[in-house]
Order: C-alpha cells, then sequence, then structure tokens
C-alpha cells in the first residue's frame, strides 16, 4: 500500500485537538433557571470539560477520534497497485464512415465497433477517463475525458454512421489536441482501416490500439453512372466493379424518370469490372441504376445521375473581333450552348457563362466569366505590356494538373499583379498573366491575346478550356458529388432551396454580398433539385446527384495492418500495466459510518 | 387600594368573585375556632345541632333538661348542642426569588391562588392569615375576619417581600401560636430544604395542611438546549450542561421522581398535595381543581 498524498498526513494534529476539547472549558451562554436542583443530579456523568480535570473514558471522544483518523486517513489517499484493464486516460475511436455499414459482421461493423466500445467503457475504473471520438469524413469528438459511463454509453448511442469515407489524417490530429498532458493515455481505435491515406507522417503522444472490425472484402459497387452525348440523341453509362476476390453473379437494374428500362444480368470476375451503355430516351431527366440481389455493402448497389439537359448550358462569347480559337474549343464542348456576338449591344443577354474576348462591358455580370485579354478599363485596370516569357503555371492548382503549359509563348502580354481581380494561376518572369477568383463568381483573366500566342495552337488548348469550363459551369460538367462534399448552386439571391432526396425541403441563404450559393447537407444518396421560389412561384433552377463512387467506399477489404507505421509508436502489451487503485472512498464511508454512530451516541446520551 | 383595584390586581374578576360566594373551605374535622362562626365545633354551644347526653349537675342550664329521658329513666339528664365557630385558614406563601421566575411568573400564580381562597374563608366568616416566607418570614398578616377585610388582605399579598431562597424552617417559629384550621403552603418546593419538620409542627397545631406546588411550563418542560450554563436564580450557582433530548428526558424523570417524594412527605402527614401550573386559569383551578381535590366545596 502507499499513500498518494503523504503531506495530508499533518491533518493529524486534530486528533490531539480533539482531546484537547475535553480539557477545555467551553465558553457556555448563562441561562437562568429557577433551581438547579433536578439539573445537578443529571449532569455529574457529562462534567468532562471542566478545565484539566483528569480525561474521562467517553464513547463521543473515542468515535470522534476514530471519524479523525478515518478523515486523515481518505485525506493521505491510500491506494494499493493493482491492474488496470484500461489507460488513464482512454481514447476511443469508432469508425463512422461509409464502409462500415458492411454486413459481413452481423449486424453490421459499425453496430460491431459500437459493441466494442462499450465493452471497453464497461471496463472502466473508478479514476479511468475515456474520450470518445467519431472517425468520419469530418472527425468529432462525442464526450471528453469522461469519468461517467453513462454519459459516455449516451453519446455512443447517438452516433450514427455516416456515408462518406473516413479522414483518418483529420482524426488523428484531432486526438493529439484532446490527449491532453497526461503519459497513460492510450487510442484503442475501432475500424475497418478503409481511411483516407496519410498525407504526412503523424506523431501521436500516445500508444495505439487498433482492433480491426470485418473479415469479408467481398462487394459489388456501381462506381459510374452519367449521360454522354452520342451519336443520336444521349447515351446513359454505368460501370460495375466487382472489388472483391470471388465471382459473383448480379443484376442492374436501369431506370430512366421511376420506370423500369433495363435489367442486364451480369457475371463479374474477382477484381473485374464492366461498362454498360443504354440508349437514353429523348426527354430522359433522372437516371437511375440498381444492383440485385444485395451483397455486403448496399449503399453501393445503387446510383442516380441526371441527363444533361437538352437545351444545355448557355454560354455568351462577345468578341467584337472575332476568335476563331476560342470560339472553335468552345463549340467541342458538350452541352454548351454558345452564342457568339461580336456587337457590344448584344453583350448585355442572359446567360449561364459570359466570355469576353479583348471586351469589357460598362460594369461585370454577376455570373461565371472567362475574360481574355480585357481592354485598359476602370473596371478591371490592368497593368503595361511586357513580354512573359516562358510562363510558370502554379503547380499546385488542380485547374492545370497534368497540363504543361511551359513551352507554350507569348508575344506580348499585360500584367495583372494589380488587377485585384483574384490570385495567379500562370505567372512568369515580368508578372502574372492568367488569374483565376472564386468569389463572388468564379472567373478566370487571361492577360494576353490568343492571338499573340501559340497557345490556341496546342493540344493542351481545347483540354485548357475544357477545364476551366467545366470549372466555371460545375454544375453543367459534375452532376454527381460525393457525400458530404460541398456544392456550389451556382446562383445568388433569396428564395433559395434545395429538395432533399427524402423529400425534405431546405432553405439557402445566398446573397450577392457572400457570392453563388453552396449547400452542404449532401449526405443522402440520390437527386437533390434546387429551386427559387419568387412570390409564391416556384422555378426549378437545377439538379444535382450524389454517389458513393469511390473505391475508399466500395473496396470494403478489411485494411489488417493501416499504414501508420512510423506514425505512432507500437501499442505495447497491456499485461502487466497496473495503476494505483485508491480506496479512500471506503476511510471516507468509515468516516461517515462513525460520525453517524457518534451522533446517535450523542442524543441517545450513552 | 380600593377592593375593586386589588381584586383586578390579583386577577380577579368581579364574575368570579361572586362565584366565590358560593365556595367555603372543607374541614376534614370540626373545629375548635375563635368565635363564633358558620362551622361546627367540637365544643357544646347552641346550636340546633344535636351533640351528647350528660348526667345534671347543679348549676346546669335547667333549660336544657330532657324531660323525656327524666320520664323514662327516673334521671335528669341534659341534652348537649354543638356549637357554631368559625375557621381559620393559615395561607403561606414562597416568596422565593425562584417564585419569580417564569412565563408567566409564579409569583402571580400563587397570589392569584393565595388571593381566591382569601376571599372564600372571608366571604364565608371564616379567619385567614397570610404570611409570606422564604429564607424567613418576609411578610404577616394577623388573622382577618370578614368580608371587609379582603382589601388589607390583598394588599398583603400584593406587597410580599422577597427572599433569597426557599427554607421552611423559617415558618417553624409560625406554626406555634396557630389555630386549629387549615394551613395551606403555597410554593414551588423546588428547595433542598426539607418541608417535614413544618409539616410535623402544623400536624402538632391541628392543622389540615395543603401543600400547592406551583410550577412554570419551563419547569415541566425546559426549552433549552445545547451548551449551557443553568444558572440557579436563588443561589447564583452554575451547573454547565449539553442539553439533549435524553438529558431532558432524565430531567423530566427526576422531577417525577421529586413529586413523589413531595407526594408520600404530604401522605405520610396526612396533608392533601396537588401540583399546579404557573399558566392555569385561577378560575379554573377554584372552581372546578379546588373542589374536586376536596380543599373547597
Amino acid at each position: 500500500m502507499s499513500l498518494l498524498a503523504p503531506v495530508a498526513a499533518a491533518f493529524g494534529l486534530v486528533i490531539p485537538a480533539i482531546v484537547a476539547l475535553y480539557f477545555l472549558r467551553v465558553r457556555r451562554p448563562q441561562v437562568p433557571v429557577s433551581s438547579t436542583l433536578l439539573w445537578r443530579s443529571m449532569i455529574k456523568d457529562r462534567q468532562a470539560n471542566v478545565p484539566w480535570q483528569r480525561l474521562r473514558f467517553s464513547w463521543l471522544l473515542v468515535l470522534q477520534v476514530l471519524a479523525a483518523m478515518a478523515i486523515v486517513l481518505a485525506l493521505m489517499r491510500p491506494a494499493h497497485s493493482a491492474p488496470a484493464p484500461l489507460a488513464a486516460h482512454t481514447i476511443i475511436m469508432v469508425d463512422a464512415s461509409a464502409p462500415m455499414r458492411a454486413i459481413d459482421v452481423a449486424p453490421s461493423r459499425f453496430a460491431e465497433a459500437k459493441k466494442r466500445a462499450s465493452q471497453i467503457i464497461g471496463r472502466m475504473g473508478a479514476q479511468d477517463r475515456v474520450t470518445l471520438m467519431e472517425l468520419s469524413a469530418q472527425p468529432k469528438v462525442l464526450a471528453s475525458a469522461v469519468g461517467d459511463r453513462n454519459a459516455l454509453r449516451q453519446a455512443l448511442g447517438r452516433l450514427s454512421p455516416d456515408n462518406a469515407p473516413a479522414d483518418l489524417q483529420q482524426a488523428l490530429a484531432l486526438a493529439a489536441s484532446v490527449s491532453g498532458s497526461g503519459t497513460d493515455t492510450e487510442l484503442v481505435l475501432l475500424s475497418d482501416g478503409i481511411t483516407d491515406p496519410l498525407q504526412a507522417p503523424v506523431s501521436l503522444p500516445f500508444r495505439l490500439t487498433y482492433q480491426v472490425v470485418g473479415t469479408s472484402g467481398e462487394n459489388v459497387a456501381i462506381t459510374a453512372l452519367s449521360a454522354q452525348p452520342g451519336p443520336s440523341g444521349q447515351v446513359g453509362f454505368v460501370h460495375v466493379q466487382n472489388f472483391g476476390t470471388k465471382h459473383h453473379d448480379t443484376t442492374l437494374d436501369w431506370s430512366v424518370d421511376g420506370k423500369l428500362l433495363n435489367a442486364k444480368a451480369l457475371s463479374l470476375d474477382g477484381g473485374a469490372g464492366t461498362d454498360l451503355t443504354f440508349a437514353l430516351p429523348a426527354g430522359a431527366q433522372r437516371l437511375a441504376a440498381s444492383l440485385t440481389p444485395g451483397d455486403t455493402l448496399a449503399l453501393d448497389d445503387a446510383a442516380w445521375g441526371l441527363a444533361r439537359p437538352s437545351a444545355g448550358y448557355r454560354a455568351l462569347l462577345v468578341s467584337p473581333g472575332g476568335n476563331l480559337f476560342l470560339q472553335q474549343a468552345l463549340r467541342l464542348l458538350p452541352g454548351l450552348q454558345l452564342t457568339g456576338v461580336t456587337s457590344t449591344a448584344d453583350a448585355a443577354q442572359p446567360a449561364d457563362l459570359y466570355i469576353y474576348d479583348r471586351f469589357l462591358p460598362p460594369s461585370l455580370p454577376n455570373a461565371p466569366l472567362l475574360i481574355v485579354d480585357p481592354p485598359t478599363s476602370t473596371v478591371l485596370p490592368t497593368g503595361q505590356a511586357f513580354s512573359p516569357g516562358a510562363l510558370q503555371p502554379a503547380a499546385a492548382d488542380p485547374l492545370l494538373a497534368d497540363l504543361n503549359l511551359t513551352d507554350v509563348h507569348v508575344a506580348a502580354a499585360r500584367d495583372l499583379s494589380h488587377a485585384n481581380f483574384g490570385r495567379a494561376l500562370i505567372t512568369s518572369q515580368g508578372g502574372a498573366v492568367v488569374l483565376r477568383r472564386d468569389t463572388p463568381t468564379r472567373g478566370i483573366l487571361i492577360g494576353f491575346d490568343l492571338h499573340d500566342s501559340d497557345l490556341p495552337l496546342r493540344a493542351t488548348f481545347p483540354i485548357l478550356v475544357d477545364r476551366l469550363v467545366a470549372w466555371l459551369l460545375p454544375q453543367a460538367s459534375q452532376p454527381s458529388y460525393a457525400p458530404g462534399q460541398e456544392v456550389p448552386l451556382g446562383a445568388t439571391g433569396g428564395g433559395l432551396s434545395v429538395t432533399r432526396p427524402d423529400g425534405a425541403v431546405v432553405a439557402v441563404a445566398a446573397d450577392a454580398a457572400s457570392g453563388p450559393a453552396v449547400f452542404v447537407d449532401t449526405q443522402q444518396l440520390g437527386i437533390y433539385e434546387v429551386a427559387r421560389t419568387v412570390g409564391g412561384r416556384r422555378q426549378v433552377l437545377s439538379h444535382f446527384s450524389v454517389n458513393t463512387f469511390s473505391p475508399l467506399i466500395s473496396a470494403i477489404a478489411p485494411v489488417v495492418h493501416p499504414n501508420l507505421s512510423g506514425s505512432v509508436p507500437a501499442a505495447p502489451a497491456g499485461k502487466g500495466r497496473t495503476r494505483p487503485q485508491e480506496w479512500w472512498p471506503w476511510a471516507a464511508g468509515a468516516a461517515l459510518l462513525l460520525l453517524s454512530i457518534e451522533w446517535a451516541v450523542f442524543h441517545r446520551g450513552l | 387600594m380600593p377592593p375593586a383595584a386589588g381584586a383586578a390586581a390579583l386577577g380577579l374578576s368581579p364574575g368570579l368573585l361572586s362565584r366565590l360566594d358560593r365556595l367555603s373551605f372543607r374541614s376534614r374535622r370540626s373545629v375548635v375556632g375563635a368565635g363564633a362562626g358558620q362551622r361546627l365545633s367540637p365544643r357544646p354551644g347552641t346550636s340546633a345541632e344535636f351533640s351528647d347526653f350528660r348526667t345534671y349537675v347543679p348549676g346546669d342550664d335547667y333549660r336544657r333538661l330532657d324531660w323525656n329521658a327524666y320520664a323514662r329513666l327516673d334521671r335528669l339528664m341534659l341534652r348537649l348542642y354543638l356549637g357554631e365557630e368559625d375557621l381559620s385558614v393559615h395561607l403561606f406563601v414562597d416568596t422565593s426569588d425562584s417564585m419569580r421566575w417564569g412565563r408567566p411568573p409564579k409569583d402571580a400564580a400563587t397570589r392569584s391562588i393565595a388571593g381566591a381562597l382569601a376571599y372564600v374563608a372571608l366571604a364565608g366568616q371564616d379567619r385567614v392569615a397570610v404570611t409570606g416566607f422564604a429564607d424567613r418570614v418576609t411578610a404577616s398578616l394577623r388573622p382577618q375576619r370578614g368580608r371587609q377585610s379582603c382589601p388589607r388582605v390583598w394588599s398583603t399579598l400584593l406587597a410580599l417581600g422577597s427572599g433569597a431562597a426557599s427554607d421552611f424552617r423559617s415558618l417553624q417559629a409560625a406554626t406555634g401560636s396557630l389555630r386549629p384550621g387549615i394551613s395551606v403552603i403555597i410554593s414551588d418546593f423546588l428547595t433542598e430544604s426539607d418541608p417535614s419538620p413544618v409539616l410535623a409542627a402544623l400536624r402538632s397545631a391541628h392543622q389540615q395542611v395543603v401543600l400547592l406546588q406551583v410550577l412554570a411550563p419551563q419547569e415541566i418542560d425546559p426549552d433549552v438546549t445545547g451548551d449551557v450554563a443553568l444558572t440557579d436564580v436563588e443561589t447564583g450557582t452554575s451547573v454547565e450542561v449539553t442539553v439533549t433530548p435524553a438529558l431532558l428526558q432524565g430531567y423530566r424523570d427526576a422531577l417525577d421522581e421529586h413529586t413523589a417524594r413531595l407526594t408520600t412527605l404530604a401522605r405520610a402527614h396526612q396533608a392533601l398535595w396537588h401540583r399546579v401550573r404557573s399558566d392555569a386559569p385561577v378560575d379554573l383551578l377554584v372552581m372546578d381543581t379546588f373542589r374536586r381535590i376536596g380543599l373547597l366545596a
């Protein structure tokens, strides 16, 4: 046995003080009575506090001294070493990502993880603290350093799986921040190990115990669904992938606007995939595909998509001098309804995308913009013309990924460093030549005339135009989003709302100052509808779909050894871990019992 | 002091006084009075109450000869009749400091009781004497007679002095010259002084003794708690106690034992004993309690 607070022994001085009180006279208030005749016979046995009288035996004194000793003992925190099933601070991280919905473990991986977490909580000691965390796309702390089992189980009960992959990197960083300064901390990761890959080494200041949840990787999933222009109308495209190692037979049901259009039997070997195309009827809008019968993970057995609008998206190209290169590259883009004008009087036509070539209107519209070689104007001030030399694309920008622009030559360009438009996308030794902006509306500013460059002659030019337009009109080029992903609605103003797949209508606030609205409540899978209601009249603006088209969700084979080597220390063996087991509550209880007896003795006059 | 003022000071209302007119002291035996009264005397008298016969001797009043007996017995027999005499009521009132204690004070209750008893006696043509005592005789009023003496008796009761502590030995001297009658001792009897000698003396003086113990409610059920020093108002001595429910129960047991000793002592001296609370209404005591215990009729 050891004493965790031996200094508290100083409180033992209270014991001689109690004894001394039995020697000292208590200063009592004087109460006149008619006669003390009857009282004198009663008090002869209770006058133990006469000054310096020889101390008589008193049960009250004995009980008070024993109670004081018990209290002092409790204050000294006596403890003995006992085996500890858990660390002093255990961080339980429960994987709530989409693959945890797999049912290869009954009833599901997620339920199994919660069950194990509950068992760990049940092994908590009196002094143990547990932090409960959710491992998901947005990791959260559900309970921080809590010693209350009920509170932890309630927090665990509120945990539910989502439809997105897990972000382990962020979760580990969050766990490190909540671990505190205690040395005896352990992270218990209850997961199937299917997470975003760690991008940087993580140094964890505690031990890590990884408990694998899940046994099978057999899963067939729909990984793509889209509508593409075909030779005779639109064509639906579906890709089905077998992520397991065994052969699977399944059936793909293909529906358009709620009507079953086709059903095709598939036979897929382990690791094999197949592409399927279906001709879409004229006027088709909503596409759906599903696999029957279901398999281990039902989440990716269905997919939704949207047919491109027959009218396409409107793009207005204003080029007083004409630009054949630009016009031709834009016409190659599917689903884009291009209107080219040379007269500035027609520059105010409504459009989803405005493209100004060597032209600027008096004021910029509140819509996506592609501006090429703008004239000097107060609307968009540009610098002096210069010869930029070799171009330097921003390497980290995904808009330019895998595009070779270093050998593009530009004869003359304007310095856009002071254009107050956005950040540099392509620079040169003389300054920025291409800018991009994200707010209030997306925009691209090119500071040179395409005719002064060999860029239109390069093979990368149509790819660059396609990528820029896809970024400027995300609703036209990316009809499907991942669960939890932010969706730009491409519209501003009041009255915006989004109807989720379950039918719930969510109002979206967006004003001109904050830019186009962004919708973030995209956990549900299916088709969302964007609408604006003005004066009681509801106008549907666009649709988008949310699907689980990701190997991080569908490749459900549990990762037995996640790539954590080098980032965290190995977990030591759990056996032999001991921790002081305090028993001051027993001493405190004994003190309370003794004081209760003393109270009873006092009132019974023993 | 006007009669009405004295009665009011003693808490005796006119209505109570009119009801007291119907009461009288209940003597358990015939007493020899100091004068003609309304009570039968053991001595021969002229009342209509026949007492005895005796042989005629010369000089007797021949008007009392029983001629019927002479005719039957051929002897001169004289008829004797009881006389009617008054009763002497001696009121011994404790005036020690302890009697001023209590809520309400015991001395106020004591004076009211004594005033009411004196009125009953005087209204019945009996004699009333008042003696105040503590560690000594503090006041004394010679026997008074007649309703007209009420103001004097009440003034004496209201003006009773006080002494330090109760001591029944102070009454020894006063018992020597008492006429036979009723002696009422009104006290709290919370003293170490032994009343036995004075009870014996009163018995020798042919007194029918009545002991009335007046206690305050706080003496019957003390209302003190915690660590206190109890100070005797008579002696000034203090005792330190920690008052607990157990101690209070012990006090009540001690009071019961003390009462039992007094009852036994009274019975041994053929005296009447009764406890009175100082908050008890005087009209209830006189009209009901004292009649029930046989003091008044």
